[in-house]
């Protein structure tokens, strides 16, 4: 019974044999300098200023050249100097696709009657006529959803959740209370979802699972599922919070980080670049004559 | 004095008359381990909230009295000048970190003390070899084990080096070796470092070798006993009785053996009782040849009544039979088995328990011979026929599952709709629901409650409630999942009573545990599974003939009085070979 040395202590441990979980992995780890992993070095909450900038400005315009330029601009910098899965990357697309072909069928087929430019007809079929201004509407339209869904993507599929809490905190003044709440909530949520799926096979052992009539029953189950969730939720916050009090957390906002988190050239680098794909997608639609600002 | 509460009380709210606990006096001393028993509602956890200033700091409360934390009144600190004092380890390893990752997690601690940053690094290295952690200084939390989690937060209460360490329940979740690396763990760092603990825990055994002090916690909330734990566990054993307390196993066994003896052969053993196994063997090994064989034969006698049992309901059909199961997760990143070719047969009328370290599938296998799960290979059959051949309703009749946390089972508003539930479902009318559900109020002790919501019982009721709202089905197979996990003495044999009630009926219980004890005392056959497969099958009794290693490196460990009656086994067996090779030296 002298197991004392730690050897003995982890010998038994089921999780020793698999030394992959050792494998340090940290957002912050990614340090390779190449420079396919620019974007994720970035400081999530500069990069997040640039996005929000970028899409304000973007949000003036309303033209084809502007939008196709730019996400084409976004497109080469997410691919270049972002690491991430692109099979993500496209599932989570593929929805705003949808999304975008919709506007641009609308467009399309019940144009602004006001703005026809009825001198260019590019298509016409039976009573349906495309004309050129049609057209030109309708990508701009399907583009603006797309280009700020992209500018998103950018975004998530390069950023830790958690280093963006810590940038948040560090940068822009967050009260730790709120990020360690949201960083606690954020480590819940798998656990939820395990507990659900629990939740739902015990009601299918007690004889409670899902019955014919599916529409009451869906209504009936919600409320059954909810309230055994909410009340272990309710208890693990507390108890959690409890812990959080007991390793002497105080929600004080003069702490100090042991992970610190800086804004560097490269930050104010990547800022630039945005603003600058901006400029010169403004630019290039002004220079072809076809610059439109929302509302006109 | 590292620590000591003057005086104190704890009322919930400022005009309530009854306290939780009321005029407590305790001290921790340096380098001692305090262990707090009582009852489960006794107010245990509170006060150990309320020795680190939770109470009434984060939970809204009136404390009256004082403690002191080396002179100096808890009152006037601040939250994260306590916690470099005071370290706490709560007993659910889930819900007590707030980061990812094991690095970010132990640097939360010491940021929020003030640590200089500089400090930090070298802190979180110091505290994870402490507890035997640092190759997994990177990893992710959620890939550790449920022990390590302990030990984890146990590291994370270290790291800001405090005087005073309150461990609630840590182990209540753990396999026996993971428990028994954590109180070695404990043991190492009072030692070592000079840290005062208190520790509140059910199971005592594998704490005992290591207990300085005790402080039993009685209903009304006041100390009914401190000093030392011998003799508390010699002097008061009714008191513990009465209070539902778990007399270490050593002790009770004792007890038995003495009463055994005395019957035999009139001779009044004087002796204190022991507390922990290894005292246990030293008593019976020093005693004379003829009650040790007394005792051996009281041991064995025990053993066959249970093997004549297996024996009489051997020759039924099977009832569930799994034929070269395999399951694995459904998800891309790893296509590793959770469940690897299991064989298995459930004959009708047996206790089987499902032992195995934390981790190697053992809920899994329950949710698959249950039906909720679908193997990805091989079939398993209830009455010769395929599990999916049943229809759900006529599945649920014959197969009963109790999990782990009772909550998740409550599918009503009161207790009593609760146990009516699945008789309605049935069909039954309404009268002779009526008898049956307020027969079984009474007999899990829930009459007074039978209005009020499941939800709102205590823990101990929770667990009496789903047992019983299981059992009042007639299924011929009921597939536990650590039913008596949490519980104290009272419950624990009420539950288990129950069990073997309806072994003895003829249907089949299979049971996941922790407790050997348990496993010991009520099962038949015992499934070792470990890494998802099968690593031993067979009668209990042969379990406890594989060689320790091989025990260990299952996460178990021999229930004691197997080990004991091993021991005195062996002495016989020595003597008697020493004896009659004496004897043929003289001839």
């Amino acid at each position: 019974m002298n197991m004392t040395t730690s050897e003995q202590i982890n010998a038994y441990t089921p999780n020793s044999a698999s030394v992959t979980s050792v494998a340090a992995e940290g957002a912050r780890n990614i340090a390779n300098n190449s420079y396919r992993s620019f974007l994720n070095q970035v400081n999530p909450a500069i990069k997040a200023l640039s996005i929000i900038v970028c899409i304000c400005i973007l949000s003036f315009a309303m033209d084809y050249v502007t939008f196709l330029s730019f996400s084409l601009f976004t497109l080469i910098l997410t691919w270049t100097f972002g690491v991430f899965n692109w099979r993500k990357w496209l599932l989570l697309l593929i929805p705003f696709t949808f999304l975008a072909f919709g506007y641009f069928m609308t467009a399309v087929l019940f144009p602004n009657q006001a703005s026809i430019d009825d001198q260019h007809v590019i298509f016409s079929w039976g009573f349906l006529q495309l004309y050129d201004s049609t057209l030109q509407q309708a990508i701009a339209l399907a583009l603006r959803p797309l280009t700020y869904c992209m500018l998103s993507l950018l975004f998530i599929l390069t950023t830790e959740p958690i280093v963006f809490i810590f940038s948040l905190m560090q940068q822009c003044k967050l009260p730790p209370k709120l990020a360690y709440g949201i960083l606690a909530g954020y480590r819940f949520l798998p656990l939820f979802r395990q507990e659900l799926t629990i939740i739902q096979q015990a009601h299918r052992i007690r004889g409670a699972g899902p019955k014919q009539s599916k529409i009451i029953a869906f209504f009936y189950n919600i409320k059954r599922n909810t309230v055994p969730l909410f009340a272990s939720a309710i208890r693990k916050s507390e108890r959690l919070a409890v812990a959080m009090i007991s390793r002497g957390f105080t929600g004080d906002k003069n702490r100090d980080y042991f992970v610190k988190l800086h804004v560097t050239w490269r930050d104010w680098l990547f800022f630039g670049i945005m603003l600058c794909g901006v400029t010169f997608s403004f630019l290039l639609s002004y220079s072809m004559g076809t610059l439109n600002w929302v509302g006109k | 004095m590292a620590l000591a509460a003057h005086n104190l009380s704890l009322y919930l709210d400022e005009n309530d008359s009854s306290p939780l606990f009321s005029s407590l006096n305790i001290q921790l001393k340096p380098g001692k381990l305090t262990l707090l028993l009582g009852p489960s509602g006794s107010g245990k956890s509170s006060l150990a909230l309320c020795l680190n200033g939770i109470y009434p700091y984060a939970i809204e409360s009136v404390v009256r009295g004082e403690v002191l934390l080396e002179q100096k009144s808890l009152s006037s600190m601040n939250a994260s000048s306590i916690a470099k004092h005071v370290g706490i380890v709560f007993q659910d390893p889930d819900s007590q970190f707030c980061m990812l990752k094991v690095e970010d997690e132990l640097a939360f601690g010491l940021e929020n003390v003030g640590t200089p940053v500089s400090e930090i690094d070298n802190r979180i290295d110091e505290a994870l070899s402490l507890v035997a952690l640092k190759a997994y200084r990177y990893a992710d939390i959620q890939s550790l084990s449920g022990g390590m989690k302990q030990r984890l937060a146990i590291a994370c209460a270290l790291a800001l080096q405090p005087k005073v360490l309150i461990l609630d329940e840590p182990t209540s979740n753990l396999d026996p070796i993971s428990t028994k690396g954590i109180a070695a763990c404990i043991e190492r760092l009072k030692k070592d470092h000079n840290i005062s603990v208190l520790l509140i825990e059910h199971q005592l055994d594998a704490w005992m070798p290591y207990v300085d002090r005790l402080a039993v916690l009685g209903k009304e909330g006041t100390f009914e006993f401190q000093g030392a734990p011998v003799e508390y566990f010699s002097n008061h054993p009714a008191q513990a009785k009465k209070l539902g307390i778990w007399m270490p196993t050593a002790t009770a066994l004792h007890e038995e053996l003495q009463l055994y003896c005395d019957r035999k052969c009139k001779t009044v053993i004087e002796a204190e009782s022991p507390l922990c196994a290894d005292e246990l063997f030293q008593k019976w090994s020093a005693m004379p040849a003829s009650i040790r064989n007394y005792a051996l034969q009281y041991l064995k006698h025990n053993r066959s009544k249970m093997l004549q049992h297996s024996k009489k309901t051997s020759h039924l059909p099977p009832l569930l039979e799994l034929d070269n199961i395999s399951f694995a997760r459904k998800s891309k990143k790893n296509k590793k088995n959770i469940i690897n070719n299991i064989n298995l047969c459930v004959p009708q009328g047996e206790f089987i328990a499902l032992v195995g370290p934390n981790g190697a599938g053992k809920s899994t296998l329950a949710g698959l011979m249950s039906g909720l799960l679908q193997p990805t290979e091989g079939e398993i059959r209830l009455k010769t026929l395929p599990l999916q051949h049943y229809p759900e309703f006529e599945l649920r009749q014959m197969l009963g599952l109790i999990f782990q946390h009772p909550e998740h089972q409550f599918v009503t508003e009161s207790v009593y709709d609760e146990l009516a539930f699945s008789m309605r479902e049935q069909g039954l009318n309404e009268s002779s629901i009526h008898e049956r559900v307020i027969g079984l109020l009474e007999q899990y002790r829930l009459s007074g409650h039978r209005h009020v919501s499941p939800f709102s019982l205590s823990e101990g009721q929770k667990r009496r409630l789903s047992v019983a709202a299981m059992l009042s089905e007639q299924q011929g197979l009921l597939i536990c999942d650590e039913p008596t996990y949490g519980q104290d003495q009272f419950s624990t044999q009420e539950i288990m009573d129950t069990l073997n009630m309806r072994v003895n009926q003829g249907m089949s219980v299979f049971m996941i545990t922790h407790d050997m004890e348990i496993v010991e005392q009520y099962c038949h056959r015992v499934i070792v599974l470990n890494h998802g497969k099968i690593a031993f099958n067979g009668p209990t009794s042969q379990l406890w003939q594989l060689p320790d290693e091989q025990l260990a490196y299952y996460h178990l460990s021999k229930p004691i009085s197997v080990h004991l009656a091993q021991q005195l086994e062996a002495m016989k067996n020595r003597k008697s070979s020493y004896s009659s090779t004496k004897g043929s030296v003289s001839l």
